[in-house]
């Protein structure tokens, strides 16, 4: 074994240059691949951060699981038996969660809820002067609110505690805030889908970095979301909860459906459509930069496949001498996942110091109009596992790679060459 | 200095025979192109014999050298080498076989350039896991002593001249203590004054410590001074000279 590496040592060693720009090659496909991988997973902690500081871990929705499972019972019920049901429950069309105080008392008591609140989210128009907006009017109460969100940290202007002042008071999004040129203090009016009409005064305005919310909401209290929707006062569109593990949320979410009888959704489903699309970016982001590894793992096979054809002769000498194929053949395995080795520690140095540099001196940017999130600063993640699996990964590569080049290696005979080169 | 423990007789030829070679045939090329270089080659060596294996250019010496050496694989016949029968020996063990019983200079040095006098002398070693000893690595010196190198251990092979690397050469064929050294034009790269060293070098193996050699050559003063003359012409042997006495 001894000679084997001392043999790779010495066909590397023979070729500095060569041999440093197969590892550089490695290095810069890790080192790209790292930071990758922790620019994107960073923005996915980034937004899923955002996302359940202002959202809710559970939301309790108007479906009622115990009509669906009626439903689901009729038409599991075969033949005859289907006669036992005289009429099938009448579906409920008002999409609003009904006796929702009452729901709330017995939520509270639920162990694992630690805090609950009632939203009426109600489509609405808002209007500043000339400029009107399609805005949700977001209906809560206040202080309940804030103990299931951290929407009061996120008011960038103005005070949440002004709405529990203010009856007539709302929270506007920061974007469309902006688009309707109001400021804390400007009075706008909201007409709801039935023409109701309310003036409002704003007491705050929110930026929570999600688009959805920034661009189109506006927090109100309770009963203004639920005069303009012509709801009663004991209804709402949802109820939101704030759980005290949120890695425990699916044993919470089957109590609550338990208690409550309707359907409820953890934050990840409700946001199940921006989360997919940070899986998707990311999953297209690390194929692409995939194939720099994989282009790195061309580049050592190029580079053991140059010294196997320039060793073409020492080969048929070394195995005129005795060395078997296997040796010969570990020789240049060696050889590859020596360079794989260097360029993964390389490349794992290159990415730690990169991540480094750029978590203490963070780049920042603008947010933009639309975005799905407020991304105004270059968030990088950090995990061991990037360097651990990355850099098995670049060694595999370099191996696999070896054993191809190394296949002619193998194959030499070295009478035919010798006679050649005779 | 320690003297090779295989095929050492002191001078002269013993009875016992290192190389057995019967019915060697081997044909060169494929299809219509196919030739037969060799034709039905019998012969043997005994134990401390030193023959020179004569004959023009593409009579067949050098196949026939690869043949005995087991570095090729004949289209019919056999070979045996200190009672090694190398056919049908498969590739792994041929070169295992080759290792212990056969030394092999060619008419190239083919030193390996990254490694030093001494590590190319050893290699044959290394190729068994061993020459790391320290009684190995004083075998390795005393070698590069016999063939005049002493000193030049550590010299790279584009530090020494010619016919230097060529002593090289033999000092690593010889490391394995075989049974059989062979020897490809050992000479026809280097001046005279170093053919003249190498050829005394490959004398004083045969004459001081019964190496059994066999070198293919040009040269007729090789010829004159061995042991024994195969002549060899369009792949069969037609003359088998031996000259008691040669010097």
């Amino acid at each position: 074994m001894r000679e084997v590496l001392l043999l790779a040592w010495r066909h590397l060693a023979a070729r500095p240059r060569q041999s440093w720009l197969a590892v550089a090659g490695v290095a810069l496909g890790v080192a790209v691949f790292v930071f990758t991988v922790s620019m994107m997973d960073g923005l996915t902690v980034f937004f899923t951060q955002r996302l359940i500081r202002v959202s809710p871990l559970l939301t309790v929705l108007p479906e009622r699981i115990d009509v669906d499972r009626a439903r689901d019972a009729l038409r599991r019920v075969p033949g005859d038996a289907v006669l036992a049901l005289s009429r099938p429950p009448v579906p409920d069309d008002r999409p609003t969660v009904r006796g929702a105080t009452a729901q709330l008392a017995r939520l509270r008591a639920v162990p694992g809820v630690e805090g609950a609140s009632v939203a009426a989210d109600v489509p609405a128009v808002l209007s500043f002067g000339t400029i009107a907006e399609p805005a949700t009017l977001v209906g809560v109460d206040p202080r309940a609110e804030a103990g299931v969100t951290e929407l009061p940290g996120v008011v960038v202007r103005g005070r949440w505690d002004a709405l529990e002042a203010r009856r007539e008071g709302a929270v506007v999004g920061v974007q469309l805030a902006g688009r309707l040129g109001v400021e804390v203090g400007d009075r706008v009016v909201a007409v709801g889908e039935g023409g109701a009409a309310r003036e409002l005064e704003v007491v705050g305005v929110i930026a929570t970095g999600l688009g959805a919310t920034d661009e189109s909401t506006a927090f109100v209290n309770l009963p203004v979301a639920q005069g303009l929707a012509g709801w009663g006062p004991d209804e709402g569109s949802e109820i939101r909860l704030r759980a005290s593990r949120v890695d425990r949320l699916d044993g919470l979410r089957r109590r609550v459906e338990a208690v409550t009888g309707h359907r409820v959704e953890t934050w990840e489903e409700t946001s199940r459509a921006s989360l997919r699309l940070f899986r998707m970016i990311g999953v297209t982001t690390y194929l692409l930069t995939g194939f720099v590894l994989v282009v790195a793992g061309l580049g050592i096979a190029n580079k053991l496949t140059t010294i196997i054809l320039d060793k073409e002769k020492d080969i048929a000498i070394l195995r005129s001498l005795g060395f078997s194929r296997a040796a010969l053949r570990g020789v240049f395995i060696v050889e590859g996942v020596a360079l794989g080795a260097a360029g993964a520690l390389l490349g794992c140095a290159a990415a730690a110091g990169v991540i480094a540099y750029f978590t203490a001196f963070p780049i920042r940017f603008a947010p933009r109009e639309g975005a799905v999130l407020a991304y105004t600063e270059l968030y990088l993640a950090k995990d061991p596992r990037y360097y651990l699996v990355i850099g098995v990964a670049a060694l595999a590569i370099s191996a696999l790679a070896a054993l191809l080049a190394v296949r002619r290696a193998v194959r030499v005979v070295p009478v035919e060459v010798l006679r050649g080169a005779a | 200095m320690a003297p090779p423990e295989t095929g050492v007789r002191g001078p002269g030829p013993g009875d016992r025979a290192v190389l057995v070679a019967r019915g060697l045939v081997r044909k060169l090329g494929a299809g219509a192109a196919a030739r037969e270089v060799l034709r039905g080659i019998d012969l043997e060596i005994r134990a401390g014999e030193f023959v020179a294996l004569v004959g023009p250019s593409g009579s067949g010496k050098s196949t026939l050298l690869y043949l005995l050496g087991g570095l090729d694989h004949p289209d019919a016949g056999s070979v045996s080498i200190a009672g090694e029968d190398l056919s049908g020996v498969h590739d792994d063990a041929l070169a295992r076989l080759r290792n212990r019983l056969i030394g092999f200079v060619y008419q190239f040095h083919f030193l390996l350039p990254e490694f030093s006098a001494l590590e190319n002398v050893l290699m044959p070693l290394w190729a068994r896991g061993r020459g790391r000893a320290r009684a190995e690595r004083a075998w390795g010196e005393e070698l590069l002593g016999r063939v005049g190198l002493a000193g030049m251990e550590a010299k790279l092979p584009r530090e020494l001249s010619g016919g230097e690397q060529q002593r090289v050469a033999v000092a690593r064929a010889l490391v394995n203590r075989p049974s059989l050294l062979l020897a490809d034009e050992p000479t026809g790269n280097l001046d005279s004054v170093n053919a003249e060293a190498v050829y005394d070098l490959f004398r004083e193996l045969h004459r001081g410590h019964g190496q059994t050699i066999l070198v293919v050559t040009h040269d007729a003063g090789w010829a004159a001074r061995s042991d024994r003359v195969l002549r060899l012409l369009d792949g069969r042997v037609v003359g088998d000279e031996r000259r008691e006495g040669a010097r």
